[in-house]
């Protein structure tokens, strides 16, 4: 079954993961315009790239949330889809209700963009394997609003799977990302790049195990 | 239906850290306000619509806050009738 990478007004790293899938796999992996539904069954895996939506106007990812796409996903996930976000792709989950908590400003207010090395915390299907828990990811991350914060209670029902080595941005207990399973799919939000560090020329190419993974393990 | 100004106050919840509040208030206690003790940042929308009643437009203005315009996680509103 098809991937597809979703589109915003503001979207600039769709192209990369396009290009990090076809790279990657042998999947069929194509865009998806926000504001056309997904159809039930349409996608195995849908990717909300990293970027900017509609000017990230209000808070990022509000308005993104009301888009025909995004609203159509949490029936598409509970019927199977494995939804990834990126950067402000997580945010538009979090605002859209679908992970739980908030990404806030960076503590120390600037910006960061850098490559950060994260740990495998847990195992997350169809993205890692419980075999993956421990194995370190060094993939880029550039965002002003990383600072991941959530009740407690919130994150009983997802699990934090990715969590930085050194904490870039204050997020709570170094918090990289967090996964849940919903019905018969799952969500995924992670501030870190791993379709930027997809490619072996670039000599940063720990990313290209979330395509393959999520490969094979859907097979 | 009558022509109404609503304002919706959002802010954030009592103990939410606000670094960029914090650099203002760092900033105003370096000029000559020394006795900043704190700085609150808040955003407000006035939303200009059309309503039965004061009481309809206050609940869209309520409705407004919790669908969009603010974040439940972290933001408390207040909605008010300008006049």
């Amino acid at each position: 079954m098809a991937w597809a990478v979703l589109q915003f007004p503001g979207s600039n790293c769709d192209a990369d993961a396009l290009k990090a899938v076809r790279a990657t796999t042998s999947v069929t992996c194509d865009f998806h315009w926000h504001a056309e539904p997904i159809l039930l069954g349409q996608y195995q895996v849908i990717i909300l790239p990293g970027g900017f939506s509609f000017g990230d106007y209000l808070r990022t990812g509000a308005i993104a949330k009301l888009s025909p796409a995004v609203k159509s996903l949490p029936a598409a996930i509970e019927a199977g889809a494995h939804v990834l976000g990126i950067c402000n792709g997580f945010q538009i989950l979090l605002e859209a209700r679908l992970l739980p908590g908030v990404l806030k400003v960076n503590h120390h207010l600037r910006f960061v963009s850098k490559n950060a090395e994260c740990v495998i915390e847990d195992e997350a299907f169809p993205w890692f394997r419980l075999a993956d828990k421990g194995n370190i990811l060094k993939m880029p991350i550039a965002h002003g609003y990383g600072n991941f914060q959530a009740p407690k209670m919130d994150l009983k029902e997802s699990s934090a799977v990715l969590k930085y080595r050194d904490n870039p941005n204050g997020s709570v207990d170094s918090i990289a990302g967090i996964y849940r399973r919903m019905g018969a799919g799952s969500v995924m939000g992670l501030m870190p790049h791993p379709e930027r560090a997809s490619f072996q020329d670039l000599q940063l190419n720990d990313g290209a195990c979330f395509w393959q993974n999520a490969e094979s393990n859907l097979r | 239906m009558k022509t109404f100004r609503v304002r919706v106050q959002v802010k954030f919840k009592e103990g939410i850290l606000d670094p960029q509040a914090e650099a203002i208030s760092q900033a105003l206690q370096s000029l000559e306000f020394s006795g900043v003790i704190k700085v609150e940042c808040e955003k407000a929308f006035m939303v200009h619509l059309n309503a039965e009643n004061e009481k309809d437009a206050i609940s869209q203005g309520r409705k407004m806050a919790q669908d969009l315009l603010a974040n439940l996680v972290m933001e408390n509103f207040e909605v008010e009738i300008v006049t």
